[in-house]
């Protein structure tokens, strides 16, 4: 085990594989940050020069893609409130709200520093507890699935403050949007109206860019107010002291651990553990009601998460040759150039590779710090802009990034559509945040208790005798029970 | 702010009511009448409609404890011409896409925008809307290789000078 070690610090440590390290992860960053380009783009098109390289450098420099792209994400999200990645769709809840109140140096502080732990954190449990990992996954069946789903859209209690029912509306509205298009278990269109453009369904990005972004310009449109007492001042990646993030180690800690756990799971991705994550955060707070004002907490529990989900996703595709995510989908293409399969035989059969991608992977996200820092000021300046320029450019770059998830015209009407649900839902108070979760977790929700169902020959107790969905769906119904109980005194106090 | 929340709640109950019947058309592949396609959509939409009755009741409640109201929110003035106008560019802009093409449609559409948003500086609106657009077409053509709308015609041969 030593000598395999060595053999793989021996690999990484060499100024052409550091190199490759450094440019997958600044390139990472950078796709990730541009709404319409991202991580799974980026390796897809590197793959083909992968091939004249070593297969220790080519997939080192997949992997550092990877990694750098879903953090990435985050720098548009907080500073221009349109995700760059999926991933990052969960982090513009705080992070927008931290840079319009003047914090946008501190939100970058904190998604980037949180990326950093959660990446760190995912390839430490790769490394060492993959295979044990990858088995209790495939354990994992539909109604644990249901569970989890339900579990995260218990947030919606938690996200609704005062507004509970409108709260509801929202998440049910975005579970409902995401029954559009062709039905996953009997391939009847749903909500197609007799057409093609929606037999595809709502793609959850352009929906999110919409709400957010569209509805934002369209209310600035509206009261075409320049706010320069906050866009024109410079922005800088301001690091979070050690205490600060001390102050929250177990929402990291936690955070972690579910987007390792997410990321192992084949088909769910990081951007489920971002929600997943930010759900979690949101339920064992002290001050739930904070969340979605701009509060760090609510960059720290995606960002971690989703960053935590890069590692996790690693271990089925290394452990039993089936990817967790899109990315490591692609990733495979990577190791077939190179005549490799990956699985359990590639563990006892080239162990130097395989130990050599782990450290690759866990200098990337050490390395993703210093690349966050410089793609973070270069798109930081472009906040100093007056909005009468930046609006349009975000909108354009919105548009780009909806029409080039899958080439389809479809999308920028889709986009527009939630863009104008957007801005209705901001002025009549409806959190735009559980619509999003519905839209993100509808497909899941629905497919799992469907199939789940079917396993169990239609009984639905049977989902309280498999002991984990049951642990999951208990956590759910506690989660529920104390936040209207949480709320009462207040309700009380009022009257 | 009242008549909004109702006509909100109105909508949406409405809404829920046609998908609800629109719903009812894929109730074809049930497997032994049970959990088919329609099931998820039909509870769904259920939930809404009452929702919305619910928050209706709320807001007629709050104005019977004669909770101010905005009055400003039904004046028409330059703001909602200045939305309906952005609301009109956007339409315009994914409509001519297809037949004007990006690059040649965009750098107006963003002058157009900065306009409506109060941007008077000329230089500025011209340089951005036309480095925008150089940007995006390098990036997202040459670089990553993603297709962007290429219009018809005459378009269809500027757009070849590019990309």
């Amino acid at each position: 085990m030593v000598d395999v070690w060595l053999g793989a610090i021996q690999s990484i440590f060499n100024p052409v594989t550091l190199l490759m390290i450094w440019g997958g992860v600044l390139l990472g960053v950078t796709l990730g940050s541009v709404p319409g380009l991202n991580s799974t783009m980026g390796t897809a098109l590197l793959i083909p020069f992968t091939f004249a390289m070593t297969p220790i450098n080519g997939l080192a420099l997949l992997s550092a893609v990877y990694c750098g792209g879903t953090y990435g994400g985050s720098i548009s999200a907080i500073l221009f409130n349109v995700p760059g990645a999926p991933e990052a769709s969960a982090t513009v809840f705080d992070g927008y709200e931290m840079a319009k109140k003047g914090q946008a140096a501190q939100a970058l502080g904190y998604a980037i520093i949180c990326s950093c732990l959660g990446g760190l954190f995912s390839v430490v449990v790769m490394t060492f507890i993959s295979p044990f990992l990858a088995s209790v996954a495939l354990t994992f069946s539909q109604p644990e699935y249901f569970a989890l789903a339900i579990t995260a859209l218990t947030l919606i209690s938690s996200l609704g403050g005062k507004g509970l029912k409108k709260a509801t509306i929202a998440g049910v509205f975005g579970l409902l949007m995401a029954t559009i298009g062709i039905d996953p278990m009997t391939s009847d269109p749903r909500f197609t109206f007799g057409g093609k453009a929606l037999i595809g369904g709502i793609n959850f990005i352009p929906a999110i860019i919409g709400a957010f972004a569209v509805g934002e310009i369209l209310a600035r449109a509206e009261s075409r107010s320049d706010k320069k007492e906050v866009f024109l001042s410079k922005i800088s990646t301001k690091l979070p002291r050690i205490k600060e993030i001390f102050r929250m180690k177990w929402l990291v800690i936690r955070s972690a651990l579910i987007g390792t756990w997410i990321g192992i799971l084949p088909g769910v991705g990081a951007t489920t553990a971002a929600f997943v994550g930010y759900a979690e955060a949101v339920r064992w707070s002290k001050n739930p009601e904070k969340f979605g004002t701009g509060i760090p907490e609510g960059i720290a529990g995606p960002e971690t998460a989703n960053n935590a989900a890069t590692g996790g996703a690693m271990v089925p595709l290394l452990t039993l040759g089936i990817p967790g995510s899109a990315t490591t989908a692609v990733i495979i293409g990577g190791f077939l150039v190179h005549g490799l399969q990956p699985g359990p035989m590639l563990f006892m059969n080239q162990p130097k590779l395989m130990y050599s991608i782990f450290l690759a992977m866990f200098l990337a996200n050490i390395l993703m710090l210093f690349a966050g820092l410089g793609v973070a000021k270069v798109f930081s300046n472009f906040r100093r802009i007056r909005y009468s320029i930046l609006g349009p450019c975000i909108f354009i770059f919105a548009a780009i990034g909806s029409y080039g998830i899958r080439n389809d015209p479809t999308d920028l009407w889709i986009m527009f559509f939630f863009g104008v649900i957007g801005y209705f839902m901001k002025k009549y108070n409806y959190p735009i945040a559980p619509m999003i979760i519905g839209l993100v977790l509808g497909n899941l929700t629905e497919i799992s208790l469907r199939r789940g169902m079917r396993m169990a020959d239609y009984d639905l107790s049977a989902f309280l005798f498999r002991p984990i969905a049951a642990v999951i769906l208990a956590i759910a119904v506690i989660s529920i029970l104390y936040s209207l109980i949480r709320k009462k005194p207040k309700v009380l106090e009022e009257d | 702010m009242f008549k909004g929340e109702i006509l909100i709640s109105a909508v949406v109950f409405l809404g829920s009511l046609y998908l609800y019947f629109e719903s009812m058309k894929f109730e074809g592949h049930e497997i032994y009448g049970k959990l088919g396609p329609a099931y998820w959509p039909k509870f769904l939409l259920i939930c809404l409609m009452v929702l919305s009755f619910l928050v209706a009741v709320d807001a007629i409640r709050e104005r019977k404890k004669g909770t101010p109201e905005n009055k400003e929110e039904s004046k028409f003035d330059g703001g909602k011409v200045r939305l309906l106008l952005a609301v009109g560019f956007i339409v315009l802009y994914f409509f001519l896409m297809k037949i004007v093409g990006f690059t040649a449609l965009t750098p107006f559409f963003l002058i157009a925008f900065m306009v409506l948003l109060g941007e008077r500086k000329k230089i500025w609106m011209l340089g951005i809307s036309v480095g925008i657009t150089a940007l995006i077409v390098w990036a997202f053509t040459k670089a990553m290789y993603v297709p962007l709308p290429r219009g018809v015609g005459i378009f269809l041969e500027f757009s070849h000078i590019f990309y």
